[in-house]
């Protein structure tokens, strides 16, 4: 069936369906499949179509997201031709039925031959005679074996180098990246390596893992619970849409207060506040005011690399008032002492290289560290990306935020957390990095192990 | 493709969807299927300029915005090509758009998404995977002007006829 303009086929009762993961960033929605053969359709009535619903009458807001962007036809293996439509799951507790431009979009993706995925690579490419040629694997396996011999052979396994990407979630990640690793570590043995982001083979948050917290330390439903939420270098709106929409947003409208008297019974309960740090005024930004109000929105929008001065001052700023949890670091943290009397930094001096006034640097501390009216610790989730996690000082940024959430115990605790929000998905598993000594890069200790994120 | 600015309270600098909204036929619903009925919406002597005047279309249940823009725009019609019509329900999940006359944009309170009328109702930022459906519109020499057609597919309907 042709893909009409300004109708979308119903799928029959008997439609296949199967439930899906979203492939295309990190929050991981879910979405319904149905697939059934091409030129069958369901009716309007709610009992002539798998989806159950009466398309005799307008549908209202959230009632039926379907679009001609998650209808698609595609051919099996078989030759036979089936109509495709993916669907936001309703069900699936991570987008509770919303859809993103990203995931709406998994059925025009689909491969048919037609369109834009009649581009697709189905032949190894070899540029000869100044042109791209298509040949065929025997071809291109011997020209790449001969060559990788030769080097190896005159040179050793360190003169070949890889520029590889490391992860793909549903696009096959682990098998990918098992099967890239094999060859680069276990055969070849070079560990001349880059990650597709990344000039080394390593972490993009190797301080947290070296502070022992690691970036992955809450579930999305501490979102709802976060009396405060900061946005890090991180645009959430954008890129982590559906994680945003479907768990902050309810937190920033006061939507999720009983859930929060319920966990926390004795405790002040209001709607989330959320600061952002970030130069740019991004989406989100004007987004989170459209939903939260101007009065419940701080934007700390620093000078590009400054953020060590910002977290330093906070953390000085935090402890002269006495808003630190002195039990928790005694009891998990060590060299506390040393670390504030070597980053201690003052409001003005910070206020001067951010560019951040001081009245906004003690907004923020107070609503994220001051104890709240029923004199409980405030529950602040520090989430961040590519804002301090791509960057040549990456080591230092994260270290300085994760100082200030372990002086103030915002982790491991409900509603808290200092956490990536993520990229991709990533499905990643690879035999261990050859290379038995860490290298010094720019006289910063970096990390070489296998470790990744 | 510079897309417009002033979003949500001015905050895109520029923000680029990587999402090419589907190919429109600018001339003609060449790519319809239906039988759609003509039905006057307004007068061309009754609209002001970037004033927003409702109707339905083609039916009660489906709201829709006439917009006069004072300057020609793709797919405007009237004999100043400045007259466009669009389904008010957003695409993405089916939240009624409300015009906001300073940005020249049509914003959803829903999940936020923004729309741009003098660009064949393309997404200027959010979550939808199509532009706003276009209201195909006829003036006549008296000055009545017809809703005839509709390029793109309404919210929450199978076929843009129930």
């Amino acid at each position: 069936m042709a893909k009409y303009q300004d109708r979308i086929p119903a799928p029959p009762v008997d439609a296949q369906k199967t439930t899906m993961v979203c492939h295309f960033c990190i929050v991981g929605c879910g979405y319904q499949v149905y697939k059934w053969p091409e030129n069958q359709e369901g009716g309007r009535a709610p009992e002539q179509n798998a989806l159950g619903l009466d398309f005799r009458r307008q549908l209202g807001p959230e009632e039926a997201t379907l679009t001609p962007a998650m209808v698609n036809v595609v051919q099996d293996g078989d030759n036979s031709r089936h109509n495709i439509m993916i669907v936001p799951d309703k069900n699936c507790p991570v987008n509770k039925g919303l859809s993103s431009t990203r995931g709406g979009q998994l059925a025009s993706v689909m491969w048919n031959g037609a369109g834009a995925s009649a581009n697709r690579l189905k032949y190894p490419r070899l540029y000869t005679g100044d042109q791209w040629l298509s040949t065929n694997w025997q071809q291109a396996l011997a020209i790449y074996a001969g060559l990788t011999q030769k080097i190896l052979d005159a040179d050793g396994p360190d003169q070949l180098m890889f520029n590889c990407f490391d992860h793909g979630g549903a696009g096959g990640g682990f098998e990918n990246t098992w099967g890239t690793g094999k060859l680069m570590f276990s055969a070849l043995q070079t560990k001349m390596v880059r990650i597709h982001n990344r000039p080394a083979y390593n972490s993009e948050c190797h301080a947290t893992r070296d502070m022992g917290i690691g970036e992955l330390n809450n579930s999305y439903e501490d979102a709802e619970l976060a009396d405060v939420l900061w946005s890090i270098g991180n645009n959430p709106y954008e890129n982590q849409t559906n994680y945003f929409l479907a768990h902050w947003m309810p937190n920033l409208r006061g939507t999720t207060i009983d859930k929060k008297k319920a966990r926390f019974p004795e405790e002040t309960a209001a709607p989330a506040k959320i600061i952002f740090v970030d130069p740019r005024r991004t989406p989100s930004v004007a987004v989170a005011e459209q939903i939260a109000g101007t009065d419940n929105v701080l934007h700390l929008d620093i000078e590009p690399g400054t953020d060590i001065a910002l977290f330093n001052a906070l953390l000085t700023y935090v402890v002269e008032q006495g808003w630190h949890d002195q039990d928790f670091i005694a009891q998990h943290t060590s060299g506390f002492d040393d670390a504030l009397a070597a980053n201690r930094m003052s409001l003005d001096e910070a206020s001067a290289i951010t560019g951040v006034s001081v009245d906004k640097l003690k907004q923020a501390a107070e609503w994220s560290y001051k104890p709240k009216a029923s004199g409980h610790r405030p529950r602040s989730m520090h989430a961040y990306e590519k804002g301090i996690i791509w960057g040549n000082n990456n080591y230092g940024i994260q270290s300085s935020l994760v100082d200030l959430v372990l002086a103030t115990h915002n982790v491991g605790r409900r509603g808290t957390g200092v956490v990536r929000m993520g990229g991709h998905q990533e499905g990643y598993t690879r035999p261990p990095y050859p290379a038995r000594v860490r290298h010094r890069i720019d006289q910063r200790r970096s990390s070489a192990a296998t470790a990744r994120c | 493709m510079i897309l417009k600015t002033g979003g949500a309270a001015g905050a895109v600098t520029a923000s680029v969807s990587w999402v090419a909204p589907a190919a429109q036929n600018a001339e003609g619903a060449a790519g319809a299927t239906l039988a759609y009925p003509s039905k006057v919406v307004a007068m061309l002597d009754g609209l002001t300029i970037n004033q927003p005047l409702s109707f339905s279309y083609p039916d009660p249940s489906s709201p829709c915005i006439l917009l006069k823009l004072g300057a020609p725009v793709p797919g405007g019609a009237g004999p100043e090509q400045d007259l466009v019509a669009y389904s008010a329900l957003c695409t993405h999940m089916g939240y009624p758009v409300s015009y906001h006359a300073e940005s020249r944009t049509f914003r959803c309170p829903g999940h936020f998404s923004i729309f741009d009328p003098e660009k064949s109702g393309q997404q200027v930022c959010g979550q939808a995977t199509e532009a706003l459906p276009h209201i195909e519109l006829h003036v006549a020499d008296d000055g009545a002007i017809s809703a005839v057609g509709i390029q793109g597919h309404l919210y929450g309907r199978l076929s843009n006829l129930l």
